[in-house]
């Protein structure tokens, strides 16, 4: 892919209270909350009723948790496989980013 | 009817730049479908994906949606570097382009309209959360001496004690986000309030107390960040989340203003 739009443009301003004053991403949830439910409605020809986005949000972290728990395991064929990644290297780099944010939400809520 | 559908990705001006070099949904690159004054940006997918039942089974499959969320987002916010979108809701596909350039006829008053109010402005969102949530508000038990002739009694009172404090650190605190709300909205050219997210889909714990969307003017960025910054320094309390700039997603409605709930 030629471009690379980064949607995951930093913020100028202070992305978290509680963490540095370092760009943070985007969150899941945000980026879901607006692709998902926002955007100009214009009934296609095609009607697609999308499930509850609440329930999609959660769907994909637990996608993402996953993802990342296998490769933990050493389970990361298809990083390999040219057939499934060709064109998808940036959604590795997007795993990678939702990986170190998913460890600080982590971090965050745990004891 | 064609061996393709038209996936949108957003409606832009039709006198625009070239635009830009990115892969869609469907691994194509995006085109033009010109209308009055206005034009769509559009993908070919195919319908053995895209037309109804496919489409709908494929959104099932959490990898795929996932990925083309992400696409769809790419593709308008690689518009969006060039010149002011209004992005289309994901899943909007036509069977043809006549069908797009019917669309973008009928609409184009409205359509003209909306692009430019968010000509000059990007979209932010402001999450506010009610910090150590758990601390500030957890079981006191610890530090009051149990009734001893009268433990049942004393519990109960003691739990009722906590109970008001929650309420009112989560009201007073509330308050004061709505105060700030206002302040920000006064500075945005539109502004939405979304539905607050429960922890499950915010990723957090500590409760939500706003969750807003603001479209701001570029000359207002830097008033905007100044306030944001000094809200945030005087409020240890709670824990502000801001994204953006984002496409103007949360201010696209046809013919009005977004609701604010």
């Amino acid at each position: 892919m030629s471009d690379q739009v980064d949607w995951n443009r930093a913020s100028p301003l202070p992305a978290t209270r509680r963490t540095s004053p370092a760009p943070q991403p985007a969150n899941l949830a945000d980026l879901l909350e607006r692709v998902l439910d926002k955007g100009l409605v214009i009934a296609g020809d095609i009607r697609i009723n999308l499930l509850d986005i609440e329930l999609l949000t959660i769907k994909i972290r637990l996608l993402i948790a996953s993802v990342d728990k296998a490769r933990e395991m050493g389970i990361d064929w298809w990083e390999h496989d040219p057939t499934l990644s060709s064109g998808e290297r940036d959604l590795a780099g997007e795993n990678k980013r939702l990986r170190e944010r998913l460890h600080e939400l982590e971090a965050r809520s745990g004891p | 009817m064609t061996a393709d559908h038209v996936w949108l990705y957003a409606v832009v001006s039709a006198d625009g730049p070239p635009l830009p070099d990115t892969s869609g949904v469907a691994g194509e690159s995006p085109y033009l479908v010109p209308g009055p004054g206005v034009a769509a940006v559009a993908g070919r997918v195919p319908r053995a994906d895209f037309d109804e039942e496919p489409l709908r089974a494929r959104l099932e499959d959490v990898a795929w949606l996932d990925r083309t969320v992400r696409t769809h987002h790419r593709v308008i916010a690689a518009l969006a570097t060039t010149r002011p979108v209004l992005p289309m809701r994901y899943a909007t596909v036509y069977r043809e382009d006549s069908g797009v350039s019917a669309m973008l006829s009928a609409h184009r008053d409205e359509l003209l309209a909306i692009l430019e109010r968010i000509t000059g402005c990007t979209e932010w969102g402001v999450k506010i959360y009610l910090a150590h949530a758990s601390s500030a508000l957890s079981d006191s038990d610890s530090v009051q001496p149990a009734d001893e002739q009268r433990p049942g009694t004393a519990y109960l009172l003691r739990r009722k004690a906590q109970r008001w404090d929650r309420q009112e650190t989560l009201r007073l605190a509330a308050d004061e986000v709505g105060r700030f709300h206002g302040a920000l909205a006064a500075t945005a050219v539109e502004r939405a309030r979304h539905p607050l997210q429960d922890s499950e889909t915010s990723g957090r714990r500590e409760p939500m107390l706003l969750n807003g969307a603001y479209l701001v003017a570029d000359e207002h960025l830097p008033t905007w960040e100044k306030m944001i910054a000094s809200f945030v320094a005087d409020h240890d309390e709670l824990s502000v989340e801001v994204t953006g700039p984002w496409p103007a997603y949360s201010f696209t409605d046809l013919g009005g203003r977004p609701e604010e709930t």
